[in-house]
């Protein structure tokens, strides 16, 4: 819990004024979910992503997504060494504890789906061989929505191995007006100390994932999971994959809070995270996080 | 919903049959048995989803019982023509119902053929059946409106049950009317209470206590004793062996009262058959527009008699009516047609017993002491020998019964006598300072010569059966229980007498309060509410407001109380709407911290009680701990008590 | 109907807001008597009536007993609405001709069994549906109303009713929500222009610059667009493959302009063959882009139908 704390503390030091956020983010780690930064440019995406990686103490790796990318720059390929004078396999930055996918929507739907499907299983398959991939494993992606031109938005089936998708939006006046006149983050970021390493974090998962969910509690996730479904907002309602995510998410941030047990408020702060990039409005204008905040109002606490 | 209302029409047929059930007890027989008939058909036709017969069909086949019905009872009017011919309607409506609106009037008919019953009987039997009745039809109700049975059963009895406080707070608030607004003609085999021209003792085997006000009275000054209320009207001199009528021979009269009571009143009266009732016994002189009659009676002058008339009165209570008669007038009181060999012969061995006259008579009203005699409104018809089967076989009858086997008697032994009707008693209106009497008091005694002393003396052998009935009035001498357990061989065990007289005592009770509860009895009621003597529009009103009320508590009650499925989640909603009402805004999606978030701004003690309170709620509903029943009372009752306020700004 | 009933009834409508939610209270629910209960008052009077005249005490129990029960039912049907919470969760869109379907969402306060009818009121057509509360919290409705003409249609004012428990009293009230869908033009099949259009590759206008290099060829699957056939291939080799691009967005697009049409067409009729034009490219799986007066629209079904139903309307 402490050095939860401690990380919170660090992160919300250099993310200014977006503790929700940076809280969702590390939900998200906890839960052991893959995370989606989704923002414009310039709002820190990728200082959080950054930052996430250090406190947590795990071993990162980058990616700079570009339409240029193959799958071998990121899976790693097997290289011919004159030495031994046969094939030496080069892991790819996949092989790392943590992988910063920056603008994922840049680089080619064959990439795309490479890195895809190394987040839902865990392993990769290379030339024939399967490798596993080191535990935890963390993808952290950054995209920018409002960029249209020249990219490959992920398709929406694919949307939903990122357990959440957190935005983190302009500043607030005060915050902004700290960021002006502090520090370079980018030299604060050399600043930050791990706060965690891959065992604790482990550990954390382990007893997040052990909280008690009770039946109201699940009935409360049915019943968010059947208006999806029944409302007509949307194109598709919410699958029963999105359920065991909202569950997963709901553990974690009650762990955060330091509970024992899960309560709807644990499920409505996470919800709009998990589900916002789950779900298509069926009617045109409406943003998604409108349609959410309508969803959950429609439904009552147990 | 269509015209195929399904198979949830059934229970109004069953209602309909258990509504027209005791109706078999009254009407001919068969009535009832066609209507079961039809409506076990119209049952039959629905299980089978069969189509109804053609409406031209029905229409045929109703001639042929209700042709029938005016062939057996030749009226279709009346009480028991009325109901038959309602109860047949009934039936062949059952027959050609089809669409919910259909069986909407069929139930609604139902409700009203619930009410006919007790036009028959106002026993508590009738009672018990009219509230079974009452469930089975609101049931159907539910029913048809489209409630699941048991549903059905717990909205009936939930809105039956709220009504009865109502419904008592009407029965003993609304105003009672004294009269009625019509009258119902008069129906075969019995007789509504009142005066007739003629009297048949054994003809009669049912009375029915009308209740109607026949006249009203204030005296002047001080009134006689109630015992001495004998209002004459008629006097029936002459006996044919099955009816008392008045012989219209005797012209001259050389009447005489002697000493007594002077007192006057005044009466007021709507003459029947031109007769007006005086009190025992009239002054001569007739105030116009009465006439004296022979037998000293009253009538109007008037020719249209259907007027109320109202006019003053003197007489004299206790005076003693002195006669002389002469020997064709002797012999006119002391003719007999032939027949009832065992009363004659009883009466000559009393006369041979007695020294005088004064003793014979004795010896004859002890007849009635010695023997089991009963006082009934209910006796068994008699046929032939009817003094003979009146005094040595039913042994139960009512005034006339008593007054025409006691003149037979008289005459028998050789003392002049005849019977005299009228009205015997009266009640005591307080708020009017008059008196009233009522065709239930209707009443038949005797009067008998005697020569020695050559006066006409007043003999009521019905008080010596039934002194209530004197006493009290006819109400209280009616309700007079059927010997149903047959006695051998000495007295009942004791307990059996205590529990009849339990029982006669409930039935006094229920005749008091339910069957004679009329304006007079509400009047008492209300004076003895304390809500005035005066009985006004404002103080019904008043009380009519109160009762309302007290009738409403159940509702309120019942208004409160949720149903509880699940009393953890009905407590946690119980608490959300006190918060409400303490003005904070709670939407359905709060979970409970939010709900605690909210609620930050309540006086400090209300706070820390939602926190507890909650707390529970999260570790009972969220963290999965158990919780025992006793726990969760507890916690249900902190939540019943829990009122938050808002802080004080 | 009773023209002071509808006088009433408007009179109502007037004075009642349009929420987003409404919570049904003593100030929105009415009760009266349906004919049924009118019928039964009328048989309580008659049987009062004979018991006043005929002095039958026990009638009287009889007559006050069915006027309490009348009372006690108005009670118990306001019991049936009081408390509860409508809201509409959503709509689906639809085209005009065809109902739009309102999801209404009733919530009870308590685990009565309640039984409800649902009406819209004024409408020429009878539109509504029933529900049934019984034990559990919610219930959903679907309200279908016509939608006449494309543009936003509002969800009408409704009536929720009910007859429970005895039918003897109708316990209703009215509601008017915030609500307000979306209906599309009606399609007119525009068969000639859609085939034309479809078959000519090179009346097909390039939009978007993107990569659409050719990749590699595949198995031809079925389903896959004839013009991305490699011809030549079958023609050498006898087997079906299909050239594969790399770039999905680097398509032939189809131009759906309103410009395709006469001049003296009306605007109805044009925005009627555009949608269905619309919708056929969606069928298809084609690109296209969709251009009406004074703007284009990005492709994608939802924009172009929405454009379409808001053409030259208010918030177009």
């Amino acid at each position: 819990m402490q050095s939860f704390d401690l990380a919170l503390r660090q992160l919300n030091g250099l993310i200014l004024g977006k503790p929700v956020a940076v809280r969702l983010a590390v939900t998200c780690l906890l839960a052991g979910g893959h995370l989606l930064i989704e923002d414009t440019p310039g709002v820190g995406k990728t200082t959080l992503a950054h930052g996430l990686a250090t406190v947590m103490g795990l071993d990162y790796r980058r990616v700079q997504f570009t339409a240029d990318l193959l799958p071998a720059d990121i899976l790693g390929s097997s290289i011919f060494e004159r030495e031994t004078g046969g094939f030496r396999f080069q892991p790819g930055p996949v092989f790392a504890q943590l992988l910063l996918a920056d603008e994922i929507n840049r680089a080619s739907p064959k990439v795309q789906s490479a890195l895809l499907e190394a987040m839902e299983e865990h392993q990769v398959t290379i030339e024939g061989v399967t490798r596993t991939l080191p535990e935890p494993f963390f993808v952290i992606a950054t995209q920018n929505p409002a960029e249209q031109l020249g990219t490959f938005p992920l398709p929406e089936s694919q949307l939903d191995r990122f357990l959440m998708r957190v935005s983190l939006g302009y500043p607030p006046r005060e915050a902004e007006r700290a960021l002006l006149m502090g520090e370079n983050r980018r030299a604060l970021l050399a600043t930050l100390l791990p706060a965690l390493d891959g065992a604790s974090l482990r550990r954390a998962q382990a007893e997040a994932a052990q909280l008690t969910v009770s039946t109201a509690l699940a009935d409360y996730v049915l019943a968010v999971l059947e208006a999806s479904r029944r409302s007509g907002r949307f194109v598709q309602g919410l699958s029963p994959r999105a359920g065991l995510a909202i569950i997963a998410a709901a553990r974690a941030w009650a762990w955060l809070e330091g509970r024992d047990h899960v309560l709807p408020e644990d499920v409505k702060a996470t919800l709009p995270s998990v589900i916002g990039h789950r779900l298509v409005p069926l009617e045109p204008g409406v943003t998604i996080e409108e349609e959410v905040a309508r969803l959950v109002m429609h439904v009552a606490v147990p | 919903m269509n015209a195929d209302a399904g198979r949830r029409v059934l229970p109004v047929l069953f209602a309909l049959l258990l509504v027209v059930t005791p109706l078999a007890w009254y009407l001919p027989f068969w009535v009832t048995g066609v209507f079961a008939g039809l409506v076990l058909i119209r049952a039959a036709l629905v299980w089978q989803r069969r189509p109804l017969p053609p409406r031209w069909l029905l229409v045929l086949a109703l001639l042929v019982p209700v042709g029938f019905l005016w062939l057996t009872l030749k009226t279709l009017v009346g009480r028991e023509g009325g109901v038959a011919l309602l109860v047949l309607l009934a039936g062949f409506k059952a027959l050609e119902t089809g669409g919910l609106r259909d069986w909407r009037v069929l139930l609604a008919l139902g409700f009203f053929l619930a009410a006919m019953p007790l036009l028959f009987d106002q026993s508590p039997a009738a009672a018990v059946w009219l509230v079974v009745s009452l469930v089975a039809l609101t049931w159907a109700m539910a029913r048809l409106a489209g409630n699941p049975p048991r549903a059905g059963w717990r909205q009936t009895a939930t809105a039956l049950g709220l009504s009865l406080p109502l419904m008592l707070v009407l029965f003993f608030i609304m105003p009672r009317l004294s009269g009625p607004l019509w009258s119902m003609p008069p129906s075969r085999q019995t007789a509504v209470t009142g005066l007739a021209d003629d009297m048949a003792p054994g003809s009669i085997s049912r009375i029915i206590p009308a209740n109607t006000p026949v006249f009203n009275v204030v005296f002047d000054g001080a009134p006689p004793a109630r015992r001495d209320f004998y209002w004459r009207v008629r006097v029936f001199d002459r006996f044919d062996g099955v009816r008392w009528y008045e012989a219209g021979t005797i012209r001259e009269e050389t009447l005489q009262l002697l000493g007594g009571q002077p007192y006057r009143y005044r009466i007021t009266v709507k003459p029947e058959r031109r007769r007006l009732p005086v009190l025992d016994y009239p002054a001569e002189n007739a105030p116009d527009p009465a006439q004296l009659q022979p037998g000293l009676t009253w009538s109007s002058r008037r020719s249209t008699a259907e007027e109320t008339i109202r006019l003053p009165a003197e007489g004299r209570s206790g005076a003693r009516l002195a006669e002389a008669l002469d020997p064709a007038r002797l012999a006119h009181y002391l003719q007999l047609p032939p027949g009832n060999p065992q009363a004659r012969a009883l009466a000559a061995r009393l006369r041979q017993r007695s020294a005088d006259d004064r003793i014979l008579l004795r010896g004859l009203l002890d007849t009635y002491r010695s023997q089991p005699f009963r006082y009934t409104l209910t006796p068994p018809a008699l046929q032939g020998q009817i003094v003979d089967g009146f005094l040595f076989g039913s042994r139960q009858g009512f005034c006339e019964h008593f007054a025409g086997s006691l003149a037979f008697l008289a005459r028998a032994a050789g003392l002049p006598a005849r019977v005299v009707v009228g009205y015997q008693g009266g009640r005591f209106n307080p708020d009017g300072g008059f008196w009233q009497v009522r065709s239930a008091d209707a009443h038949a005694w005797v009067e008998v010569w005697l020569p020695s002393e050559e006066a006409w003396l007043r003999v009521d052998p019905t008080a010596t059966v039934s002194p209530d009935r004197i006493a009290a009035g006819a109400e209280s001498a009616l309700p007079v229980l059927q010997p149903t357990v047959p006695v051998i061989g000495g007295a009942p065990p004791a307990w059996l007498g205590r529990w009849r007289q339990m029982a006669e005592a409930w039935s006094f009770r229920w005749q008091q309060w339910v069957v004679g509860y009329d304006a007079d009895r509400q009047r008492q009621l209300f004076r003895r509410l304390g809500l005035g003597d005066e009985v006004s529009a404002p103080v019904v009103l008043r009380g009519l407001a109160v009762g309302m009320l007290l009738g409403m508590v159940p509702l309120l009650w019942w208004w409160r109380r949720r149903p509880v499925a699940d009393p953890l989640a009905s407590g946690w909603m119980a608490v959300r709407r006190r918060l409400r009402r303490a003005g904070i805004a709670l939407a359905p999606s709060d979970g409970p911290q939010d709900v605690l978030g909210k609620a930050a701004g309540l006086a400090e003690a209300d706070r820390i009680e939602l926190e507890a309170l909650t707390q529970h709620y999260i570790d009972w509903r969220y963290r999965g701990q158990p919780a025992s029943a006793a726990e969760i009372r507890t916690w249900l009752r902190a939540v019943r008590r829990f009122r938050p306020r808002q802080r004080a700004a | 109907m009773l023209p002071f009933r509808d006088t009433l009834r408007g009179w109502l409508l007037r004075r009642l807001p349009a929420v987003g939610r409404q919570r049904l209270t003593q100030q929105r629910i009415y009760l009266l008597p349906t004919p049924f209960g009118a019928l039964l008052l009328l048989v309580a009077a008659a049987v009062w009536v004979g018991a006043l005249n005929y002095g039958v005490s026990l009638a009287y129990a009889l007559a006050f007993w069915v006027l309490a029960l009348v009372c006690v039912s108005i009670l118990m049907g306001f019991r049936q609405l009081h408390g509860l919470v409508i809201a509409c969760e959503g709509w689906a869109p639809a085209f005009a001709g065809d109902t739009v379907g309102f999801q209404l969402r009733l919530t009870a306060p308590d685990t009565r069994l309640r039984r409800l009818q649902v009406h819209v009121i004024g409408s020429s057509t009878p539109v509504g549906g029933a529900c049934e509360l019984r034990g559990g919290m919610n219930a959903e409705l679907t309200l279908a109303v016509p939608a006449e003409r494309r543009g936003r249609l509002p969800l009408p004012p409704f009536e929720v009713c009910t007859e429970m428990p005895f039918g003897l009293v109708r316990a209703f009230a009215y509601v008017r929500l915030a609500e307000t869908a979306l209906v599309y033009p009606r399609p007119v099949p525009d068969t000639g222009r859609g085939r034309r259009q479809s078959g000519e590759e090179g009346a097909a206008v390039r939009f978007l610059p993107g990569n659409d290099d050719f990749a590699f060829l595949a198995d031809y699957q079925p389903g896959d667009p004839l013009r991305r056939v490699a011809w030549r291939h079958w023609a050498r080799r006898g087997s079906l493959v299909t050239k594969r691009f790399d770039s999905p967005v680097a398509q032939g697009v189809v131009r759906l302009d309103w410009a395709d049409y006469p001049q003296g067409m009306d605007a109805e009729s044009r925005l009627s063959r555009l949608t269905w034009r619309v919708l056929e490219c969606e069928r298809r799986s084609e690109a296209y882009l969709l251009r009406l007066p004074g703007m284009t629209i990005l492709p994608g079904r939802e924009g172009s139908l929405r454009a379409l139903a808001l053409y030259g309307g208010p918030s177009a």
